[in-house]
């Protein structure tokens, strides 16, 4: 007989609510998942394109950024060719940051919920370390990066004009969400230290910088109705 | 006299195995989870050997769970849904991962409650909560008699703010402290237990209103 008596507690209120039935489609759409699942995973098909699109477009951003090749790090720059490499190795390197599902869970155990935590953190943070991470964050930097990503975040959508731009913009700016999302994955898995969650929300910052540049070219090429002259540039 | 709620069975037969309600190792008193459902270890290693069987099993026990947990978090079906399938995603990926430390279900669990304050990110929903007016007193008394009415508490639940609503979800459902609340959402732990006094309080009236005539 079902027990209609007042709960105690709200405990005993919330447990006694039934579970919810997701729709039948769920199921299925995990059944194509699970017998897909020897293909790539999903975050390598975005980087994958990224990176393949600023391959074949090196050469012409290489004309039209010039000035900004210069400040590539000299250590991944390597090779006789150094402005063309600097692209070619940018490429992975961004692609790396992209955390891929195991990053931030592949070599230690999620702790059991009941064994209230005491566990170090996930290797989310070692495996996405802050670039230029001081060793002691303050609250109010991290406030302060709270709101520049909340600032950053409204720009962006207040400049997001669907999914135009050319395919380096396209691809670019997939990479770049990629690594927002990587970002707040990281960002996700609780137990991180100051120092590392200032860093990761540093580099968030960042990539949203990054995105809202690019956003806002996009748009202007959109105004002035034409897109990136090096799109019509020959790649070999 | 038992008030734990009844363990929901897989809906549809495809798994084959019933399910076996976990033993409780909490306190007493602790809210027993809707993930507590005790996997075999030799399930979890066709698993781990990449059975698609297996794997089937795993999304039958878990699904409502998971996605019961998801439509709390985030407040309607369909981010539930995607909630749903990144956590079982995440499941036919990194099971691996789950090295036995604690019970499978707390793991899976773990990563669904990220998933879903992942997707309260991404769509900003992480931000809505009830504001905040100084000194928020502690509600210890008892709910009224409509909380016994499911419908009527999943309705004041919607009402809620979605941040709000996961903080007394995960405090109240999953046993949650307020420092592991503090840790899940990014806030502080005063955050968590100012939205836990007022979001009770709220729910409270929302409920009153519903038992008035």
């Amino acid at each position: 007989m079902t027990d209609i008596r007042p709960p105690q507690d709200w405990q005993q209120a919330f447990a006694a609510l039934p579970l919810e039935t997701p729709p039948p489609a769920a199921a299925a759409r995990f059944a194509s998942q699970l017998h897909a699942r020897r293909r790539p995973p999903r975050w390598r098909l975005p980087a994958i394109a990224a990176a393949v699109c600023l391959l074949a477009a090196a050469p012409a951003l290489l004309l039209v950024d010039a000035p900004r090749q210069a400040d590539t790090p000299p250590a991944i720059a390597s090779g006789t060719a150094p402005t063309r490499h600097a692209v070619a190795v940018e490429i992975p390197a961004s692609v790396e940051h992209v955390p891929t599902p195991s990053a931030d869970t592949s070599d230690a155990p999620l702790p059991a919920p009941d064994a209230r935590r005491t566990t170090a953190p996930t290797t989310a943070a070692a495996t996405m370390p802050p670039s230029s991470a001081p060793p002691t964050a303050t609250a109010s930097e991290l406030q302060q990066l709270h709101g520049e990503s909340a600032r950053l975040e409204a720009l962006l959508s207040a400049l997001s004009s669907g999914d135009s731009g050319d395919a380096v913009q396209l691809a670019l700016a997939a990479s770049l969400q990629a690594q927002v999302a990587g970002i707040d994955d990281a960002l996700a898995w609780g137990e991180l230290d100051a120092a590392t969650r200032t860093g990761l929300w540093r580099e968030r910052v960042d990539v949203l910088r990054q995105l809202t540049g690019l956003a806002a070219d996009q748009r202007l090429a959109v105004l002035h109705g034409g897109g990136a002259d090096y799109a019509v540039l020959p790649v070999y | 006299m038992s008030t734990e709620p009844a363990l929901h069975a897989p809906t549809r037969c495809l798994a084959s195995a019933p399910a076996v309600a976990a033993a409780d190792t909490r306190a007493a008193g602790a809210p027993r989870s809707g993930f507590a459902i005790d996997v075999p270890e030799s399930l979890l290693g066709r698993a781990r050997g990449g059975e698609a069987a297996a794997f089937e099993q795993l999304y039958r026990w878990f699904e409502r769970p998971v996605f019961t947990l998801a439509l709390r978090l985030c407040g309607d079906r369909e981010a539930a849904g995607e909630v749903l399938q990144d956590t079982m995603l995440r499941l036919l990926h990194r099971v691996g991962d789950y090295r036995g430390q604690g019970p499978f279900w707390g793991w899976l669990r773990q990563v669904a409650i990220n998933e879903a304050l992942q997707y309260m990110r991404r769509n900003r929903r992480i931000d809505e909560a009830l504001p905040l007016d100084g000194h928020d007193p502690e509600d210890t008394a008892a709910p009224p008699p409509a909380a016994a009415d499911a419908a009527a508490l999943q309705r004041a639940l919607l009402a809620l703010p979605a941040a709000t609503r996961s903080v007394l979800w995960l405090y109240h459902a999953e046993g949650h402290t307020h420092e592991e609340i503090a840790a899940l959402m990014q806030r502080s732990q005063s955050f968590s237990k100012s939205q836990l006094a007022r979001g009770t309080r709220r729910l409270r009236m929302l409920l009153q209103v519903e038992e008035s005539p």
